[in-house]
């Protein structure tokens, strides 16, 4: 198979594009920071002791945005890991040649997006369960 | 090394209540997770005791699928097989331990941090002590006290907490979890005791030399009760009582005691060491570190730096015995 006949290269081989598999760590890493920040300015500066509701609309919001980003980052990877046939029909992932090459940058991204998706969901807890600035 | 009579009474302070902690409360003692004494403690070593069960059942599992696929079936897998168990052991199984117990844990953490029921109590860490501040609902001014904490059951009692100098960690075991305590910086805790009783805090941030002897005694009193201390703690200090105490509170404003320690009701009003209007009211001397007999009064006042290193308080051994019998005895008046 020639790289012209993958359907799927979004990760392609260069590096520029290879960056590409680490978007939804990208995403967890932005909406960590947006959440603990926005957290802690505001609950230091505005609302002390006051209603968290505004603000957890706001980075409920942020979250949907970033898990809708790391899922199609994980869907992108997936076409790309599963290019060429069923799990166990495929060959190895890895080895020399380019098809095999671009299923295994998808695996990665397929689960570096699981990862990202549970931090998410886990630095969006505190928030959904914590009433107050307290 | 430490004059005789001082190791004698360091010794037996520190022995009589830990003898009396052992033989009063069992294994438990005063200062233990295990013997709780308040709702937050108890919330919390109910997770202690869920996490403990889980984490055995979870270790005999993988040690039991180790011994299992490296003894007993130690031929190929089919990879399907195998895929399902790393993929539902390896990601799944965690995944979803880890996300009930952070709901869990998450669940309980707005309680300990919850407003108090009126009373709060401000406590500053020192080195190596804990200034008190009672500040019952509407008060103006609050009530000084130093190490040693008591607290009215079934009420949750907000603590503010401050430090004056480095980094100590404020915790009563028997009562709740941890809090650190910051210079510069307030930190809040809230504790909701249910049992009445005497237990036992301990600073749990290292914070110097003495860390380890920066101790306090917690008394959880009937409401009432309580009251009645509180009113009794806020009155100024008593008047020495008999000749010897008489002496002893001239000695202790001419060796210029109240520079540093405050007797509320006479002239001493310093700030710098922890208030004494109330000292012999104290189930601890030295912040929790000796019972208070006279031995270690008189002990605690000749060679203070031997009991707790690099204590600010200098020692006082230039006086002689009757003039620290005087000294004791006043201040152990001090109820």
């Amino acid at each position: 198979m020639s790289e012209n006949e993958l359907n799927h290269d979004e990760f392609g081989t260069g590096v520029g594009t290879l960056m590409w598999i680490t978007l939804a760590p990208w995403i967890w890493a932005f909406h960590f920071t947006i959440c603990y920040g926005l957290t802690a300015i505001l609950c230091e500066k505005a609302i002390p002791d006051g209603d968290v509701g505004t603000l957890r609309l706001v980075l409920v919001a942020v979250t949907v945005i970033a898990l809708a980003g790391i899922a199609a980052a994980g869907l992108s990877g997936w076409r790309n890991w599963t290019e060429g046939g069923l799990l166990d029909k495929r060959g190895e992932t890895g080895l020399g040649d380019l098809a095999s090459r671009n299923r295994f940058l998808g695996q990665v991204s397929v689960f570096l997006a699981v990862v990202s998706f549970i931090g998410v969901v886990f630095v969006i807890l505190p928030i959904l369960m914590f009433g107050s600035c307290r | 090394m430490l004059p005789d009579h001082a190791t004698r009474s360091r010794m037996s302070g520190a022995g009589k209540i830990g003898l009396a902690a052992l033989t009063l409360t069992g294994c438990g003692g005063p200062q233990s997770v295990l013997n709780t004494a308040g709702s937050d403690a108890r919330v919390l070593l109910t997770m202690l005791s869920v996490m403990l069960v889980g984490l055995v059942i979870i270790w005999i599992l993988v040690n039991g699928m180790m011994l299992f696929f490296n003894q007993l079936q130690t031929g190929a897998h089919e990879e399907r097989y195998a895929r399902y168990l790393i993929v539902g052991g390896g990601i799944f199984f965690p995944t979803l331990v880890i996300t009930a117990l952070l709901v869990w844990g998450l669940s309980i953490m707005p309680d300990q941090r919850a407003p108090g029921d009126g009373l709060r109590v401000e406590v500053t860490g020192e080195q190596w002590w804990w200034r008190i501040a009672y500040w019952p609902e509407g008060a103006e001014t609050p009530v000084i006290a130093a190490n040693e904490i008591r607290l009215p059951v079934g009420q949750r009692v907000e603590f503010d907490l401050k430090s004056a100098r480095v980094i100590h960690s404020f915790w009563i075991p028997a009562l709740g979890g941890k809090m650190d305590m910051f210079p510069g910086r307030d930190t809040r805790l809230s504790l909701e005791p249910t049992e009445v009783g005497i237990f036992r805090g301990q600073c749990a941030e290292f914070c110097g030399a003495s860390h380890a002897l920066m101790a306090f005694h917690v008394v959880t009193m009937e409401p009432a009760d309580f009251d009645a201390w509180l009113a009794a703690q806020a009155a100024p200090a008593m008047a020495p009582d008999g000749d010897l105490a008489r002496r002893g509170a001239a000695i202790f404003a001419e060796q210029g005691c109240g520079a540093c320690h405050a007797v509320r009701g006479s002239d001493a009003s310093g700030q710098v060491g922890p208030d004494l209007t109330h000292v012999g009211s104290r189930l601890s001397l030295g912040a929790g570190i000796l019972a208070p007999t006279l031995a270690n009064y008189m002990a605690w006042i000749d060679h203070t730096g031997d009991i707790k290193p690099e204590v600010e308080m200098p020692a006082y051994d230039h006086l002689g015995d009757d003039e620290l019998t005087a000294l004791a005895t006043y201040l152990m008046g001090l109820k």
